[in-house]
């Protein structure tokens, strides 16, 4: 569970995380996929320092900023989700969700723009290799952020049909941490790739 | 707690902290700062927005054992290697 909304009197420490066990599993697992690409893509940058540097100039850092604060604002909202839930209000719950949805939405169509601004002035994978890293590291984020919108829309439609309560929202919990992953992922991501030079 | 002193809920405080330090590494980029130190400096405050969103957001800090330590191992294992890359390349 979220820290949201307890008051912190009642909290005690809890031996397993909030959600299904499974998904903090598939977390680790991804959250290790993507380590491997940040590393690899910070020591191929230190044999090819200039070329990474001037490279990366090209890219759009508002676009950027934008795909940031959607994603943030995103978690949040998901949070606001749970925190309704948890005090039974499915409307509002299912209010929250929507807003999610919505930011990532904002994500998705941001980030299209730019991908289809670098193809408009023939940058593509293998124009060199940061765009290698560029396109392969930030794709695999896009479908990450698609996975996370249909669990999200599967959270909806189920608080919607009043399938979770204030006593068992267990799948909704389990939801929203794949879509907070989904999020870290992207606040190293844009540093690193955007800025970090 | 300063989320306690001005009255909004800590997932609220929390996600002001976070888009604040999101445009700070945004004025960062667009300012044209370069250099080992500052890319380090932007580099800790990713580190730290991913910790936040663990502790608060993910519910980690309400958890003993073992499953704490998930999103703060890997931040530091990321943030230490990609942290020596960068030292390397200046070099």
């Amino acid at each position: 569970m979220s820290v949201e909304s307890i008051p912190e009197q009642t909290i005690s420490l809890s031996k397993t995380p909030s959600g299904d066990l499974a998904i903090w599993i598939f977390i680790m697992a991804e959250l290790l996929v993507f380590a491997i690409f940040f590393i690899s893509y910070a020591f191929t940058r230190s044999n090819h320092v200039e070329m990474f540097n001037s490279a990366q100039l090209t890219l759009d850092r508002n676009i950027a900023l934008v795909n940031t604060l959607s994603l943030i604002s995103s978690s949040y909202f998901a949070v606001r989700a749970v925190a309704a839930m948890r005090e039974n209000n499915a409307r509002h719950c299912f209010n929250w969700l929507i807003a999610a949805l919505l930011m990532g939405l904002i994500f998705l169509l941001a980030k299209s723009f730019e991908y289809a601004d670098h193809y408009a002035h023939g940058i593509n994978m293998r124009t060199n290799e940061f765009y290698m890293f560029y396109f392969s590291l930030t794709f695999f984020h896009f479908l990450h952020v698609v996975m996370g919108m249909v669990i999200l829309s599967a959270n909806a439609i189920k608080t919607r049909a009043g399938n979770y309560s204030a006593e068992n929202y267990t799948g909704l919990e389990t939801g929203t941490n794949y879509w907070h992953m989904v999020d870290i992922v992207w606040i190293i991501l844009f540093p690193l790739i955007y800025v970090m030079r | 707690m300063i989320d306690k002193a001005i009255g909004i809920r800590p997932c609220t405080f929390v996600y002001l902290l976070l888009m604040m330090l999101t445009l700070v590494t945004w004025g960062v980029g667009v300012l044209g700062f370069d250099g080992l130190t500052m890319a380090l400096m932007v580099l800790v405050l990713a580190l730290l927005k991913g910790q936040l969103i663990g502790d608060y957001y993910m519910g980690l800090k309400r958890v003993s054992g073992g499953w704490r330590w998930v999103i703060i191992a890997w931040l530091m294992l990321i943030g230490s290697l990609i942290s020596m890359a960068f030292y390397l390349a200046a070099g």
